[in-house]
């Protein structure tokens, strides 16, 4: 059980590493602008529209 | 009422409550454009446009102030850039709360969620073996048509894009309403089509479709967040009945069609904690 349990723990702590790495390089590339830029931009597609 | 049987109802009661409230306050959080117009600019949009929401909501939605976080995923599939923050983002709150967001921060979980309390006749209409179509769709309606056509598809099929946007945006502007074709009759059958699932089988989207669940999948049993399961746990199946995914409990605790909702903790053996399993 012990051992499953840091199996576990280290699996949770990589990935969340992991996570705040991706996170953090992505932000550094200033994906969170482009984003926001999709998001701003009318999505047709999601009304059902074709233009 | 025996004791046993009171302190069972309480539970069930509170679990209801708090889930109710959690995914009302979410629904309202990413819709609530209504509530602070002073943050946004003439376009409508804010920095919060910036950050996808967790839950499935479409950012089209004239009240939505986050952005969906498929229909952003797509848009990198897209532009053939690496989704580094997305992808970030979206493990980061995979690795804390795995698929407890299905169950407490869903708008469209929480839709079906009500549909199902319909007072109609339930039926087991779709079958166990489905819990991998999720990840089909992720796969294929996501990333890969997406990154080939160069064209959203997932955003053209969303039943929730028809709800939030699709609707309401045909509906109040005149120069879109022209522009209805048979992608959006499309889009209207299937909203159609899994709100009448809904009634009468719980979570049809959900267990059947939903890429931003099997994104958060993946990490349901790493994830903080744990449907913990008592030593005395007899296995007398009765969590099952309760169990909005269908899942074969206890077995199938914290597996990837669990969406942590707390419904089979109903039972005293079973609580939703964070930490280990047990």
């Amino acid at each position: 059980m012990r051992a499953v349990f840091s199996r576990r723990l280290i699996a949770f702590l990589v990935g969340l590493v992991l996570a705040i790495s991706l996170l953090a390089y992505g932000v550094q590339l200033g994906q969170p602008a482009r984003v926001y830029r999709n998001a701003s931009i009318l999505c047709l597609g999601c009304i059902g529209i074709e233009p | 009422m025996s004791p046993r049987l009171g302190r069972t109802c309480c539970r069930k009661l509170s679990s209801h409550k708090w889930r109710l409230a959690s995914q009302s306050t979410f629904l309202l959080l990413y819709n609530s454009y209504l509530f602070f117009p002073f943050f946004f600019n003439s376009l409508g949009t804010n920095f919060l446009k910036a950050i996808p929401c967790p839950g499935l909501n479409c950012y089209a939605c004239p009240l939505a102030i986050f952005a969906c976080p498929i229909g952003s995923l797509q848009y990198f599939v897209i532009i053939g850039q690496f989704p580094f923050y997305l992808l970030g983002f979206l493990a980061l709150l995979g690795i804390l709360f795995g698929r407890a967001i299905c169950g407490w921060a869903c708008p469209f979980g929480f839709l079906q969620d009500l549909l199902y309390r319909l007072p109609v006749a339930k039926r087991r209409i779709l079958p166990a073996q489905i819990s991998l179509l999720p990840f089909v769709v992720l796969l294929g309606v996501v990333l890969v048509i997406p990154y080939f056509t160069k064209e959203p598809w997932f955003s053209k099929l969303c039943p929730m894009g028809t709800l939030q946007a699709g609707i309401p945006l045909v509906l109040l502007d005149a120069g879109l309403r022209e522009l209805v074709g048979t992608l959006y009759w499309v889009k209207i059958a299937i909203l159609v089509f899994f709100i009448t699932l809904a009634i009468f089988d719980s979570r049809p989207f959900c267990r059947s479709v939903c890429p931003l669940g099997a994104i958060y999948a993946l990490f349901n049993r790493l994830s903080l967040v744990q449907v913990k399961l008592g030593a005395g746990c007899s296995a007398c199946g009765d969590c099952s009945g309760r169990c909005p995914t269908k899942l074969e409990l206890p077995r199938q605790l914290n597996s990837i069609g669990c969406i942590k909702c707390g419904e089979c903790a109903a039972c005293k053996q079973i609580r939703l904690g964070v930490g280990q399993r047990h």
